[in-house]
């Protein structure tokens, strides 16, 4: 077994709507039928949401981390025991409802992937007021907080803004990777780092946001808003990811991309970035070790990268363009 | 020798010395544990509160001083002394001679306290730092996969 070095940073990665991910690999997969699985096939059950996703990979790369955010029922139990079970220290806060289950089917023959996700439990104000407490201590531990991921049902919408804030105040950076609707709402809290998840919406402030033009123009008006921002990254286009710092603009190419399995890119990407942060590399350099991670995900069958020295060997295979 | 740090349990969970005493309940219920610890603003343990605390806090103490309470199996009075306390802050119960161990304490040593003392688990500290647990389990377990 691989034992991760200690590398003596503590991440705090928050999940609010963490979830048991169940996926399913299947050699063919047709509605309106039974599918029994066979030779070939499986089922991984695996504690998942963006967070937790993060925080597998950072573990991995050597570093210290402590994960939160809501948990619930036999589920919650399920998952917090897993993520301990990998040397990640647990702080979630557990409520009445149930931690949901997401379910991905992996269609081998076609190369199709389904994913359905649950709401996720419903959280009382007490809970969240019991969280954020619990949040401001953790942040007198830690040395970066990675937000990412839903918010779940009955938690209001600004609560990623409450916690940069917080964050903030303790002098700590905070990078967060989320739907557009709650990305609009995070820019005048100015995190670090901004990392859109545009996989199901293409749409920020009411436009359309696909392919690099668009990407480029939008990275740079957030940095306008966002004032305390150094970087926007669109990694929805893993052919064509986009970095938008205050300075230059970068786009981030893998060469011979051969897609596996697309569940967790953007999580293995963004715990890429953080670990050659957080190991004070250039930025050029910070890019592709990122996109390395990434594509050392993609290119695997599982949701976690399970060999991570593919890693160092891939980063040869990424192009960075710098852009005027 | 094998040490408490190679054993921990990492769960972090724990209530601030404001909590109200509903809230360590819950947490206690929610999070299947009989005690829990209690930390300051900043983190910094202070002790722990068990379900024994609670329910010693709850008995009034002319039944602590009756040998046997058979006869007073339709009396109500502990479940409604709890009702009664549940606003109050965890800091009024919290046991602050609560044992611990340290990351470098040998298993045998945790051991030997969950023993002696009877209880279920012990916070591990590192300076004032809660960073996990060791459970009876643990300490069961510690010799399972060698």
């Amino acid at each position: 077994m691989y034992v991760p070095i200690n590398l003596g940073n503590m991440v705090l990665t928050v999940t609010l709507n963490p979830a048991i991910d169940k996926l399913i690999i299947l050699n063919r997969f047709n509605i309106h039928k039974l599918h029994r699985l066979r030779k070939g096939e499986m089922s991984l059950i695996t504690p998942g949401g963006k967070g937790v996703n993060i925080a597998y990979t950072l573990k991995l790369l050597g570093h210290d981390i402590v994960t939160s955010g809501f948990a619930g029922g036999h589920s919650g139990h399920m998952l917090c025991d897993a993520i301990r079970q990998t040397g990640i220290a647990t702080n979630f806060i557990f409520t009445q409802g149930s931690t949901r289950t997401n379910i991905a089917v992996l269609n081998q023959k076609d190369e199709t992937l389904t994913e359905i996700n649950d709401f996720g439990q419903h959280v009382p104000k007490e809970d969240v007021d019991f969280f954020l407490e619990n949040y401001e201590r953790l942040l007198n531990r830690i040395d970066l907080v990675v937000i990412a991921g839903s918010i779940p049902l009955g938690v209001a919408k600004n609560i990623y803004c409450e916690m940069i804030e917080m964050a903030h105040k303790h002098g700590k950076k905070t990078i967060v990777h989320t739907v557009p609707q709650y990305t609009e709402c995070i820019i005048k809290a100015s995190p670090f780092v901004i990392n859109p998840d545009m996989r199901s919406h293409h749409k920020l402030f009411g436009k359309k946001v696909d392919g690099i033009e668009q990407f480029i123009e939008t990275g740079r008006s957030i940095l306008i808003k966002a004032v305390k921002t150094e970087y926007v990254v669109f990694t929805h286009r893993i052919e064509n990811v986009v970095a938008v710092t205050r300075n230059k603009t970068y786009i981030i190419r893998p060469k011979d991309l051969k897609i596996v399995n697309m569940l967790g890119y953007a999580d293995a990407y963004l715990a890429g970035f953080i670990h050659a942060y957080l190991q004070g590399k250039s930025i050029q350099e910070m890019l592709k070790y990122a996109s390395a991670t990434g594509l050392t995900n993609v290119e695997d069958l599982y949701k976690e990268i399970q060999d991570i020295k593919k890693i160092e060997q891939n980063i040869s295979r990424i192009d960075v363009e710098e852009v005027v | 020798m094998r040490r408490v740090r190679d054993y921990i349990h990492k769960d972090l969970s724990c209530v601030n010395e404001n909590s109200s005493l509903r809230r360590v309940i819950n947490t206690m219920k929610l999070h299947r544990i009989s005690a829990i610890p209690v930390v300051d603003v900043m983190g910094n343990y202070i002790g722990c509160i068990s379900e024994k605390d609670i329910l010693n806090a709850a008995v009034p103490s002319y039944m602590k001083s009756i040998y046997n309470t058979s006869f007073m199996a339709h009396l109500d009075q502990i479940t409604s002394n709890l009702q009664d306390i549940l606003n109050e802050k965890a800091m009024q119960y919290v046991d602050n001679k609560y044992p611990y161990v340290r990351p470098d304490d040998s298993m045998s040593y945790a051991a030997d306290l969950l023993y002696r003392t009877k209880l279920r688990m012990l916070p591990v500290l590192e300076g004032e730092t809660l960073i996990g647990l060791i459970t009876r389990i643990e300490i069961l377990s510690a010799s399972l996969n060698e």
